[in-house]
């Protein structure tokens, strides 16, 4: 067969909370990290724009389309144990959604960016305004998510190298390679 | 992966450098320095209520309401207590 075939894995809300998350997360990284005079009101956009992305994304996650659907790809301990001891092994399956690891990063770089627009934005209201404790908080998850980041980069890297496909391009189409043999659809 | 780390890596420590919209104060010896507890007490008897003082650029910052009940990211030399302003901040009307 000339071309495999593709199937449509990422819808446009899937698509586009994500790359909007994305958006809003590296502008108030550097915002936050960068601020001359005026850069606080960027940052506060930004962080309002990620929880938003956010909360239309968990909700996706309930009522999406297939792939979009938390429970289709959070797994249980036991299928991540097992899908690490393969991927060491060199033999994990191809997963057409997120692989159970995969999965668990998603999860954690939303809960992740979650905290820190609650607690940025928490920072704000006259209740708890200038408190170190809450300033230090949103600095440690600033922090965290810049690890999470690099997992996430190293894993997308790692996944499409070993499976021969575009990961980055299958989030900006949706489209990835029907499953073959062994695949997990 | 690489270029964006460098990437990263200079945002952050250009950052550092440049927060708070280049506030800074002179270097001032140690023993020439009030303390940051006799800065609060000022304030608030003046009528400021403070929530953190740290150090920022050989400043004092502080965090809290100034004595109109607003809510304030101040700078003060930590020798004079003068309120230092940032670059494109505008000094309060009152006082």
């Amino acid at each position: 067969m000339a071309g495999a075939a593709r199937i449509r894995v990422w819808d446009a809300i899937v698509r586009t909370t994500h790359w909007g998350l994305a958006v809003a997360v590296a502008t108030a990284w550097i915002s936050g990290h960068w601020p001359p005079a005026g850069f606080d009101t960027i940052h506060h956009w930004a962080g309002y724009a990620a929880l938003a992305a956010i909360a239309l994304r968990l909700a996706w996650g309930v009522v999406g389309s297939r792939y979009a659907r938390l429970a289709q790809f959070v797994r249980g301990p036991s299928a991540v144990l097992g899908y690490a001891r393969a991927l060491r092994a060199g033999r994990e399956p191809r997963y057409l959604g997120h692989n159970p690891l995969g999965g668990w990063m998603a999860l954690m770089l939303w809960l992740t960016a979650a905290a820190l627009g609650i607690t940025g934005w928490l920072y704000t209201t006259e209740w708890l305004w200038g408190y170190a404790w809450l300033e230090q908080l949103h600095s440690a998850l600033a922090w965290l998510i810049l690890v999470l980041l690099i997992g996430h980069l190293g894993g997308v890297v790692m996944t499409s190298r070993r499976h021969r496909e575009n990961l980055v391009g299958a989030m900006f189409s949706g489209a990835k390679r029907a499953p073959g043999a062994g695949d997990i659809g | 992966m690489k270029h964006l780390l460098t990437a990263l890596a200079l945002t952050f420590t250009a950052g550092a450098a440049f927060a708070h919209g280049n506030v800074s104060c002179p270097a001032i010896p140690k023993e020439e320095k009030k303390g940051q507890m006799e800065l609060q007490k000022k304030l608030e008897a003046e009528g400021w209520k403070v929530r953190q003082v740290k150090n920022f650029n050989n400043c004092y910052e502080v965090y809290g309401f100034d004595a109109q009940g607003k809510k304030a990211e101040a700078f003060f030399n930590p020798k004079t207590f003068e309120r230092v302003y940032a670059e494109g901040e505008q000094p309060a009307a009152a006082k």
